[in-house]
């Protein structure tokens, strides 16, 4: 029933249209190229779309530190493809009404309007059933998924002139934007970034115990529904730059891999925004450069390799410093059992036994960065004997 | 809204409080005063509903039907003068977020909220939105209600670093901060060990010897008879209330746990007290 050209997925998974910037003709070789553009001498267009890129990349790390620390990281997931419900039928309404050009302002109002139902639906699934609030994500996101991909499928029958435009919302599309589009993103951008450092303290508060910030006056469900907006609004801000399917990483990515640093929110939120600035720096630089390599997935996958290697170097929290802990507790444990009497005499103040391999956050890692290179003895869960 | 004498005085006073989860009722038709400055301790089997019933207080739970009187007014108006200290569970452990800053939550007032001191300093704005206490005379605020607790080594430490029994007095400072004239703990004594128990309890006492009213949640029947002034025997509704010696009477306490959901089905009080 479906012929090739047809099915939605061929077409999901067929190559996006040529979205990089041009490559400047006067540098000499990729890497001068490069560096030309990272340094901001890649002309004035470049570098518009470089610094917007940026500030979608500093907004996005820091709405997503709050959205990750409420758990509700992959709401982005869900807002960004209900817009493609949005956008498909936003562009149906506008086919059917004889419309030829294409009008952003529209096919967004659409997305907007989508990705607040899927907000929404969220949040009445968490309240309204024993549902956790993932599985409704999952739900409302899987599903959406599915209507944006009949919705657009639908549109493939229309006639195809300006469906470019609508391929570039999906895949994030750089050299397409002209400077007011990067404009209209960098203002939704700082307007996100603006409201998430202004209300940095409820938000915390929230995200940390809803119901002791609703004791103590806090307009809790207001303030979810403001974080929601926000991770909508650099959705939205996201969609031209990285594409309605990429612009949750976007958000996530820099948060977890600033979770991995940081042991406070507002360091967090700092080294996020950092993540996401640097990201979307060497990505879109990288497009700009690359013919054929479109701008979104290349900061998607710079974001990702900043959050592997955190993963692997992190103090503290790293997977290397994790082992080498396990490796330092795991000889003083034989040298114990082994039970020399100088040994045992050395280690006496470790009776931390097998209580202290609970969760990793409790236990021996908790010594901290600061006393990572001690011996076994500060290792331990600490002591109640400071307390009275 | 005519209130009873009684009830426009006391810290706490509950009227035919009714809650539901879905339909399935957890509390019905509990009607309590809590006595000022006394220490009360709200026992129960599992399930009786003990949670519900100060979430219901506080508005954090919509009852299905019944008030809740702070001093006779709503917990609204109320609410600066009351202090809420949830389960352990409840909360993230991992959040990172040092044992200071969350007590610096308690000791927050309204306008530092949403105008932290590093965004707006005092002195840029007008006297009369000034903030009462400058942030740096909570952090210290913050900072005694640690030391008073034993935690004053622990303040710059992430709250996941902490044992069960330290992260259960960070709550308590928490609410100590807030300088309350009621807390409500929820299960404050979870997961600490006896000799910390004892030391949370002294400085309970010593805060009730001051004037504040307490109302704890609590498991453990052998030290609500003996630590606390008053009872509140729950098991769906109101099984004995009094002080804690009598209320928790052997035969009162059978009767609460042997029960469990059947004293909800038989919701008719004057049964249940011949019973």
């Amino acid at each position: 029933m479906f012929d090739g050209s047809r099915c939605p997925i061929a077409w999901l998974g067929s190559a996006p249209p040529a979205t990089s910037l041009r490559a400047l003709p006067e540098a000499s070789g990729p890497l001068e190229a490069w560096l030309q553009v990272l340094s901001f001498g890649g002309g004035y267009n470049t570098n518009v779309v470089l610094l917007g890129a940026i500030l979608l990349g500093i907004s996005a790390g820091a709405v997503g530190s709050f959205a990750m620390l409420k758990g509700r990281a992959l709401v982005a997931d869900a807002i960004s493809h209900a817009s493609l419900v949005g956008v498909g039928s936003a562009f149906l309404l506008q086919a059917a009404a004889g419309q030829q050009e294409r009008s952003m302002p529209l096919l967004m109002l659409g997305a907007a309007l989508a990705g607040t139902c899927a907000v929404v639906s969220i949040e009445w699934i968490t309240r309204h059933t024993r549902l956790s609030a993932e599985t409704a994500v999952a739900t409302v996101s899987s599903a959406s998924f599915g209507a944006g991909i009949v919705v657009l499928s639908a549109t493939r029958r229309v006639s195809g002139a300006d469906r470019a435009g609508l391929d570039e919302l999906i895949f994030g599309s750089t050299a397409s934007m002209t400077s007011a589009d990067a404009m209209l993103m960098a203002i939704l951008a700082v307007a996100a970034l603006g409201a998430t450092l202004a209300l940095y303290r409820v938000l915390t508060a929230v995200a940390f115990n809803e119901r002791f910030a609703h004791a103590r006056g806090l307009p809790v469900r207001l303030l979810d529904t403001i974080l929601a907006a926000l991770v909508g609004a650099v959705a939205m801000a996201g969609l031209q730059a990285v594409g309605m399917l990429l612009v949750a990483a976007l958000l996530v990515a820099p948060a977890a891999t600033a979770r991995l640093w940081t042991t406070r929110v507002a360091p967090m939120v700092l080294v996020a925004a950092a993540a996401g600035a640097g990201a979307a720096w060497i990505g879109a630089s990288l497009s700009a450069v690359t013919p054929n390599a479109p701008a979104g997935p290349l900061i998607i996958l710079s974001a990702a390799a900043a959050f592997l290697v955190s993963l692997l170097i992190a103090p503290d929290r790293g997977i290397f410093s994790g082992w080498l802990r396990h490796r330092q507790v795991a000889a003083a444990a034989r040298r114990l059992a082994a039970g020399g009497p100088a040994a045992a005499a050395n280690s006496g103040s470790a009776p931390t036994g097998p209580a202290s391999a609970g969760p990793a956050s409790a236990g021996p890692a908790s010594a901290g960065p600061a006393s990572a290179g001690a011996g076994p003895a500060d290792a331990g869960p600490p002591a109640d004997e400071g307390s009275r | 809204m005519i209130l009873r004498r009684s009830e426009a005085r006391a810290p706490l006073a509950l009227r035919s409080i009714s809650v539901a989860y879905r339909g399935v009722p957890a509390l019905w038709d509990v009607s309590w005063e809590a006595r000022e400055g006394s220490m009360t301790a709200i026992v129960g089997p599992n399930g009786a509903g003990k949670s519900s019933l100060l979430n219901a207080a506080i508005g954090a739970l919509r009852p299905l039907a019944g008030e809740a009187f702070f001093w006779g007014q709503s917990f609204a108006s109320a609410r600066s003068r009351v202090a809420y200290v949830p389960q352990r569970e409840s909360v993230d452990w991992d959040f990172p977020v040092t044992a200071l800053q969350v007590v610096e939550m308690g000791a927050a007032r309204r306008l530092d909220w949403l105008l932290p001191d590093w965004l707006l300093p005092d002195w840029l704005l007008p006297t009369w939105v000034r903030r009462q206490e400058g942030s740096r005379e909570h952090r210290a605020e913050a900072r005694s209600c640690l030391e008073d607790l034993g935690l004053g080594a622990f303040a710059d430490r992430p709250i996941g670093q902490l044992s069960g029994g330290q992260q259960q007095r960070v709550f308590l400072a928490r609410a100590m901060a807030q300088q309350a004239d009621l807390l409500l703990l929820d299960e404050p004594f979870a997961g600490v060990d006896s000799e910390t128990e004892d030391a949370l309890f002294h400085r309970l006492r010593s805060l009730c010897d001051e004037g504040t009213t307490i109302i704890a949640v609590h498991h453990d029947l052998e030290s609500a008879r003996t630590r606390f002034d008053d009872a509140l025997l729950l098991s769906g509704s109101v099984i004995a209330t009094g002080s804690a010696r009598e209320a928790l009477s052997e035969d009162n306490v059978r009767r609460a746990f042997a029960s469990g959901s059947a004293t909800l089905a038989s919701s008719d009080p004057g049964a249940r007290q011949l019973a």
